[in-house]
């Protein structure tokens, strides 16, 4: 199979061959998943779903909003919410939702804000957990309220408690 | 079949340099040492979060384990990968490092959410571990070299270290050609390359940031009406991707298509605010370049620092004793021979520059009005009488225009051999702006009204 003399170094090089080609095929073992029925992302040997999703006009979103005295809306960064950051966040409060813990995470948040002094945070009253459809291409134009809004949960930010 | 598998295992096993595998190494292990020591807070409080949220990938086949037991392998791993950037016991610590990071980084994506930025850097942390990476520029070197002194590993040249430098690229190609098969696989097809779902993609990004709390992003509102723009990078990246496999071909194909993807992923981060660290570094694509150059550059750099102030004296001044007793008491040993224009200003201080910057008296010069031009002029089958190019012969090879200014200038004290970076422009670009200058040189720079008075040493260096 070498055209190497020497059977110790053709050895060595079927070695590295056998490296080579079992790393390429785990890289490329992902492609099948691109036609299951149920395709599963993994890692490190992933099949990179991410930019190949098909985007409607209207697309689902999960996210946490603050309401201030006068019933201005005010969305919540990603850092009251959970750790791991903007991604991770996303899908955890998705996650949550969907495995009813809205409650009790929504209990968590307001207790962060109601420790956060920012603008952002220090009128803010009370906090819910929504989902809500937006129309993509309205958003960009301008019109960034929701088309239609589900309220999960909802917590008053109680600011006398805070230590 | 034989010939292809003879031309496949010449190109997979040519050898290399014992001392680029070893920078891949550095660079690579110092990459994922920065990335653990900056990530070790997010590591550790993702890994208490709610359990619920846990769903094994990759390696990892069981579930949450407890933060203690997470935060020493945590720091296991970080002391590895300064064991392996160091190259230390390297046949022990970097199969460890390679194994434990892959379980880390698994376990980091755990938890709903799978980041495929850091994919590409664990795959080449596994091939540099099971590669002879550490046979040079590492203390395990230094202490062979103790224990068998005389043993220079960086001078160490093989096809051993070359596979491993190949499959990184491999690896490399491989993961984005897989990219692209989604796109074309997925619901879209190959409406994808309208730039439509691009478009939408950059959007509804964009929105999920705003309404998680991020500031607006203003580069992507400000692009969401430009369609075309959207068309051309749909099409853009879809090339890349697709035709990535190319990239192994040809050394230069391998760097157009590096400098491509690496300036894709500058263009993701400035629409997206998408940080893809591994490849931003651009520490994902030093494979598809001949790293070990930097070492070269390194030495001569020091070379010239060495020799700094012993350096020849401009053309028609005295040269200082000192520099002449250097000068003298070095083998003359010339490599190569620039013939120019004698009757050309820019010419002349073309040579003058190379004078002073070639301490290793690498060029001799001749005009290309003297025999010896005439005959290279000849031989290249160019007119005697409209000097446009100089010519630059280098062992027997002849170089002209752009090309030869760039070989030039790559054998020059630093910091002018990274000018011959511009290698890569396509040649007849180059050329154009060679051929544009010299048109001009006559008119631009005036030849000088008398010659100077060279020093010995440097006359020595004139064949006419």
């Amino acid at each position: 199979m070498s055209p190497d003399p020497s059977s110790a170094v053709g050895h060595d090089k079927r070695l590295a061959l056998c490296i080579c080609l079992v790393l390429i095929g785990a890289v490329l073992s992902p492609l099948p998943q691109n036609w299951s029925r149920r395709p599963k992302d993994n890692f490190p040997l992933s099949y990179y779903p991410m930019f190949s999703a098909k985007r409607e006009p209207i697309e689902t979103f999960y996210y946490v909003v603050g309401l201030d005295g006068e019933g201005q809306r005010r969305y919540m960064r990603h850092t009251v919410i959970g750790d791991g950051g903007e991604n991770q966040v996303r899908k955890a409060l998705r996650n949550i939702v969907q495995a009813g813990g809205a409650p009790e995470l929504v209990q968590t948040v307001a207790q962060r804000v109601a420790q956060r002094s920012g603008r952002r945070y220090r009128d803010v009253v009370s906090v819910s957990i929504c989902r809500g459809k937006y129309n993509v291409d309205d958003y960009f134009h301008g019109k960034k309220d929701p088309v239609s809004e589900r309220i999960y949960a909802t917590a008053e930010v109680n600011r006398t408690q805070t230590p | 079949m034989n010939t292809l598998w003879r031309r496949f295992h010449d190109f997979w096993f040519e050898s290399a340099p014992a001392t680029r595998l070893a920078l891949l190494r550095i660079c690579v292990g110092a990459f994922i040492t920065w990335f653990l020591w900056d990530n070790r807070g997010t590591y550790l409080r993702v890994a208490q979060l709610d359990p619920q949220l846990f769903a094994p990938v990759g390696v990892v086949f069981h579930g949450p384990v407890t933060l203690e037991l997470f935060r020493w392998l945590f720091d296991a791993t970080f002391v590895l990968a300064i064991l392996f950037t160091l190259g230390l016991w390297h046949r022990v610590t970097a199969p460890l490092f390679a194994g434990l990071l892959l379980w880390l980084m698994c376990y980091r994506q755990s938890w709903s959410m799978i980041y495929h930025s850091d994919n590409m850097a664990v795959m080449h942390i596994i091939v540099l571990a099971v590669s002879r990476s550490a046979d040079a520029l590492s203390l395990d070197a230094v202490l062979r070299s103790r224990r068998i002194p005389g043993a220079a590993s960086e001078e160490r040249v093989g096809w051993e270290y070359n596979w491993p430098v190949r499959l990184m690229c491999a690896l490399v190609v491989t993961a984005y050609f897989v990219t692209a098969v989604a796109k074309l696989a997925g619901p879209m097809g190959l409406e994808w390359t309208t730039g439509h779902n691009l478009r939408a993609q950059m959007a509804v990004d964009a929105m999920r940031k705003e309404l998680l709390g991020a500031t607006p992003n203003a580069v992507s509102h400000a692009l969401y009406d430009m369609v075309l723009v959207f068309s051309v990078l749909a099409k853009a990246s879809l090339c890349v991707e697709f035709f990535a496999p190319l990239a192994l071909l040809h050394r230069r194909a391998g760097w157009f298509w590096a400098i491509n993807t690496f300036m894709m992923h500058w263009g993701i981060l400035f629409v997206m605010h998408i940080t893809f660290h591994y490849q931003l570094t651009g520490v994902m694509f030093l494979a598809f370049f001949p790293v070990e150059q930097v070492l070269v550059l390194w030495r001569r750099l020091a070379r010239a620092l060495d020799i700094q102030g012993r350096m020849p004296a401009p053309i028609g001044h005295p040269m200082p004793q000192a520099a002449v007793e250097h000068t003298a008491s070095r083998t003359a040993h010339h490599h190569a021979i620039l013939y120019y224009d004698g009757e050309c200003g820019l010419c002349d201080r073309f040579v003058q520059f190379v004078l002073k910057h070639d301490p290793a008296e690498h060029f001799q010069f001749a005009t290309l009005q003297s025999p010896a031009g005439r005959q290279q002029l000849a031989r290249l089958d160019l007119p005697d009488t409209d000097l446009k190019t100089m010519v630059m012969v280098e062992g027997d090879e002849p170089y002209t225009r752009s090309t030869a200014a760039l070989r030039i200038c790559r054998q020059l004290a630093a910091p002018w051999p990274l000018l011959y970076a511009f290698i890569i422009v396509p040649r007849p670009v180059r050329d154009g702006v060679y051929a544009f200058i010299a048109a001009r040189r006559k008119l631009w720079f005036r030849p000088p009204d008398e010659c100077p008075v060279m020093a010995p040493e440097l006359r020595r260096r004139f064949l006419s």
